[in-house]
């Protein structure tokens, strides 16, 4: 098994670093590989199970849409192939075709998904979430500084959030792009559980017991609160 | 026109502050915000005091605020504050309240800014000098991430304005190029680490040629000294420098020594940016060294009482915010002896109305948490359970925790034979609960 966890060193933002901590306890440390920024990536050569990528800052963006750029074909290849990837966060903007910024300037994406998507730094949104994927309810938040138009299929059902979206995120073949935080394999247990076994982990989650009552704590509250936070 | 505004307003907002007095009603920004919609231009307009220093950053605001407000009353000057309402309508009540018709109006405003009213604040309000403490990441549904809230402030910082900031953090240094800043900045303490060590570091790589910096020194998170082995970017020289001995608790700042009043490398640097301060403010050095003798952390920023055989410490630690929870958990696990530790850290609004986001919990070194001579942890609020899984990803035994929501019953649970220190590390909004806790704890230790 080989999962690749790329640019964690400044695609680390919002606490999403939570998903790598909870993989880190289901797989054995010699199956990670810790792709910094300088590097190239494992997978340009190599197989990979697994990649992912977190929430980065606006010009980190830009930078890392330079940097993968050059493996463009590779990673619509991989998708193909049906690796398994998460991206979170404003990670899966760079997977669009352009991002523009509040000025006018638009940035080049891979164009490997439609996606289009425009920044708004003044205006945060901010929204706790609850949604559904499949059978599972999914509790997290979003916080972002941009929008995004997206015609892909989609991830997730909305069931209650500040905006009325009805949809998020995007799911081709295994390939998962969220604005969902939390980090969202933390909160999500029962969905974490049915992510995990595309790479064929079938045991119990690290401490699911106490996962679980978490999750159930928090969905009660999510029932019964507003989308605020 | 304007005037007559900036008089109606002016009038207008005095009555309600009047009445917020009569009606018992505690909310201090209330008239700012009244003379504000009257009058747009009352900040600008409103008399200021002859000294104006402002505060802004992502920690120690309020603690340096304090501290500054402490040492020019011990000064004999007339001090004026926001009282940590650090938007617009906050200082335009400080400068509101200010104005009155007997009594000795202020001859220093001491201004907490939030970083993003930067440039709301500063087009009205023209510091002599701002105190940019660090920058850090920050709660998420505030402050997105460094570059904004960096683009926030130095926006609106005024020209004539001396910009007083910490040589030690390069992410500040490089995100505000003012001309002629004032730095400070920190030798090395004892045994601290050459590289990075938290979970975070928010400047990995050179932010002029990106390439890896090489630390050579970190007090924590980025903080400290590095270069850049491709282009030279380094911290600049400072004009004032700080030297602790652990020992004699000292801070010794350009060969004159001040006692310490907390040891923890926040509060150092809290302290090393009063005096430089202090010193820009051309106060006479002998007048500096009798203040920082009576120089005290705020008792909600911490406070410690022997009680019996134990030791009983409040420690404000800031929800949201990983970088402060860090440096408090990391200060506990560096005190002796053995604890216990109760732990509050959500934010009772968000009880009441929301779900609040626990996703900095990831960003937080709780791993600091994980030492043998930590004997037990009660985890109290309504996140507990979060807090709890937190930890058994730190590595935090499950036997070593117990999880109590109702915080009014934490107390039951306190092994109180196992540990001579008892740490209530609490987010900000839980200061009250922290105190009953302490008076239950006093209670039961007395029985």
């Amino acid at each position: 098994m080989k999962l690749e966890i790329l640019f964690p060193e400044v695609c680390n933002l919002y606490g999403d670093r939570g998903n790598i901590t909870l993989l880190e306890k289901c797989f054995p440390t010699h199956d990670f590989i810790y792709t910094s920024l300088l590097d190239e990536p494992y997978f340009v050569h190599h197989d990979v199970n697994f990649i992912y990528l977190g929430p980065m800052s606006d010009s980190m963006q830009e930078k890392v849409i330079q940097k993968l750029m050059p493996y463009q074909k590779r990673i619509k290849e991989l998708i193909e192939h049906d690796v398994v990837f998460l991206f979170t966060g404003n990670a899966l903007e760079i997977l669009g075709k352009e991002i523009i910024d509040e000025s006018g300037k638009s940035i080049h994406g891979l164009n490997i998904f439609n996606i289009m998507t425009k920044k708004t730094p003044n205006q945060r949104y901010n929204s706790l979430v609850l949604g559904s994927i499949d059978e599972h309810k999914i509790v997290s938040y979003v916080s972002t500084s941009s929008t995004s138009v997206i015609h892909e299929p989609r991830l997730m059902d909305v069931l209650k959030e500040k905006n009325n979206s009805n949809e998020e995120g995007i799911h081709v073949h295994n390939f998962f792009g969220t604005y969902l935080l939390g980090p969202l394999l933390v909160l999500n247990p029962y969905f974490t559980k049915t992510f995990l076994k595309l790479l064929k982990y079938y045991e119990p989650l690290p401490y699911e017991k106490e996962l679980i009552k978490a999750y159930d704590l928090r969905l009660e509250e999510y029932l019964r609160v507003g989308v605020h936070y | 026109m304007q005037k007559i505004r900036y008089y109606f307003a002016f009038i207008v907002a005095k009555l309600v502050t009047f009445l917020l007095r009569v009606l018992h009603k505690r909310v201090p920004y209330y008239p700012g915000y009244v003379a504000l919609r009257i009058c747009p231009d009352f900040l600008t307009i409103v008399r200021k005091p002859p000294v104006v220093i402002a505060v802004t950053g992502t920690n120690g605001k309020s603690t340096i605020s304090a501290l500054l407000i402490d040492a020019f009353e011990e000064l004999g000057y007339k001090v004026i504050n926001n009282h940590g309402f650090n938007v617009k309508d906050g200082i335009t009540a400080m400068f509101l309240q200010d104005m009155k018709l007997f009594g000795k109006r202020g001859e220093v405003a001491i201004l907490e800014v939030d970083e993003k009213s930067s440039k709301d604040i500063y087009a009205s309000v023209k510091p002599n000098y701002l105190i940019c403490t660090n920058l850090f990441r920050d709660s998420m549904r505030s402050n997105s991430n460094i570059e904004y809230i960096a683009q926030k402030i130095l926006e609106g910082i005024p020209k004539d304005t001396k910009v007083i900031m910490p040589a030690d953090d390069l992410i500040t240094v490089s995100s505000i190029p003012v001309e002629n800043p004032i730095y400070y900045s920190l030798e090395p303490l004892k045994d601290e680490s050459k590289e990075p060590y938290n979970l975070v570091c928010d400047l990995i790589y050179c932010p002029v040629c990106g390439s890896e910096l090489v630390y050579t020194n970190v007090h924590y998170h980025h903080i400290g000294s590095s270069y850049c082995p491709k282009c030279g970017f380094t911290n600049p020289k400072s004009k004032y420098i700080g030297k602790v001995d652990d020992k004699k608790e000292i801070l010794n700042v350009n060969g004159i020594d001040y006692p310490i009043q907390s040891k923890s490398i926040f509060n150092i640097y809290n302290l090393l940016s009063v005096i430089v301060c202090l010193k820009e403010c051309q106060i006479p050095e002998t007048k500096i060294l009798d203040v920082a003798k009576h120089l005290h952390i705020i008792d909600s920023r911490y406070s410690s009482e022997k009680v019996g055989n134990h030791t009983i410490v409040n420690i404000m630690a800031k929800g949201q915010n990983p970088v402060a929870c860090s440096s408090a958990f990391q200060y506990v696990a560096n005190m002796p002896g053995s604890k216990e530790l109760i732990i509050i850290l959500d934010d009772v609004a968000d009880k009441k109305y929301s779900v609040e986001t626990v996703a900095w919990y990831y960003d937080t070194d709780f791993e600091f948490l994980n030492q043998k001579n930590i004997n037990h942890f009660v985890l109290s609020g309504v996140r507990a359970m979060d807090v709890y899984v937190r930890l058994l990803f730190a590595g935090i035994p499950k036997i070593k925790m117990d999880v109590v929501e109702d915080e009014t019953l934490a107390y039951q649970k306190v092994h109180l034979h196992e540990s001579d220190n008892i740490f209530i590390i609490h987010d900000i909004h839980q200061y009250d609960q922290s105190l009953i806790i302490k008076k239950q704890l006093k209670e039961m230790i007395q029985k």
